[in-house]
């Protein structure tokens, strides 16, 4: 403390300090807190077609195609140790060769002080929806919307929101003949 | 870049470094709870940290540039010893540091 820089020097390292209690503080005030919420999820118009998925080995495999619903307000989840959401939307099967498959047909960063109140109406999926095999006809998948919290101190916490969604695929493929949207793949 | 020389004095005394200290302490931590609090009733935490910056700025502008007020209680150094004594005598006083409580006096000098 008896020079300029002596002084500069032990006043910031003490703020330093107060900013790190002041942080854990954070964590610890939203230590306990869940994070759940209601979503409503809608799956349109799904088919199954039975195509080369160019980018993995080249036998015939299931793809699934279908339209999404979205209706979701975020805003009760962002407190004040939450930085963004990172949204994902998983399909969820049984298959013979498989015991539980899931598949991430969309995705979504919604940061603080965005739009929360999100409503998406028959938009295509982000993501293809390839089956490892060929058993999407008549299978009964479920939707289900999950987000990520990337906190300012804290866990990175996974939650279910609450309102999944099931259908079932027709039990016949759709031929290259018929019109049919095709999802657009990563934005 | 250390060692400069200012055309002011820049130093301050031991009780002034002392006070400075512990104000900047009290004025940190009052602002960063009032920040806390703030923070929390609106779910904000960037208004914490702006609160405590405020507060390191404040500080900064109390304690960091040497105020008059942190020289109110100068070290007392003792007189030297007249030259005619033997030359132990001048050396050993001038390295007494002595805070202002202290009554030392001269170390007797050696029998010549």
């Amino acid at each position: 403390m008896h020079s300029f820089l002596s002084r500069a020097n032990t006043l910031f390292a003490f703020t330093i300090t107060v900013l790190a209690v002041l942080t854990t503080g954070v964590f610890i005030s939203t230590f306990f807190e869940e994070y759940r919420g209601t979503v409503s999820i809608g799956a349109v118009r799904p088919i199954v077609k039975h195509m080369t998925d160019f980018s993995a080995n080249r036998k015939k495999n299931d793809l699934g195609v279908l339209q999404l619903t979205l209706d979701m307000d975020l805003n009760p989840l962002f407190d004040w140790n939450v930085k963004q959401l990172f949204l994902y939307l998983v399909a969820e099967y049984v298959t013979p060769a498989n015991t539980l498959n899931q598949v991430v047909l969309w995705d979504k960063i919604v940061r603080r002080g965005e739009e929360a109140r999100l409503t998406f109406h028959e938009i295509a999926t982000k993501y293809y929806f390839w089956d490892d095999g060929e058993h999407l006809r008549s299978n009964n998948v479920t939707l289900s919307l999950n987000w990520n919290i990337i906190s300012n101190a804290g866990r990175l916490m996974h939650v279910r929101a609450n309102g999944s969604t099931s259908f079932v695929f027709p039990d016949q493929y759709i031929t290259s003949r018929t019109a049919s949207p095709k999802p657009t793949g990563q934005q | 870049m250390i060692d400069i020389e200012w055309p002011f004095a820049t130093h301050m005394d031991f009780r002034g470094q002392k006070m400075a200290e512990r104000l900047f302490q009290v004025i940190i931590v009052f602002f960063g709870l009032i920040g806390f609090l703030v923070g929390y009733m609106m779910q904000q935490f960037s208004m914490t940290i702006y609160s405590v910056l405020f507060g390191v700025l404040v500080s900064a502008f109390l304690t960091i540039p040497p105020w008059p007020i942190y020289r109110n209680n100068p070290v007392e150094w003792q007189k030297p010893i007249d030259s005619k004594k033997d030359a132990n005598g001048n050396k050993n006083n001038s390295s007494n540091k002595s805070t202002p409580k202290d009554t030392r006096k001269a170390k007797p000098k050696k029998d010549q």
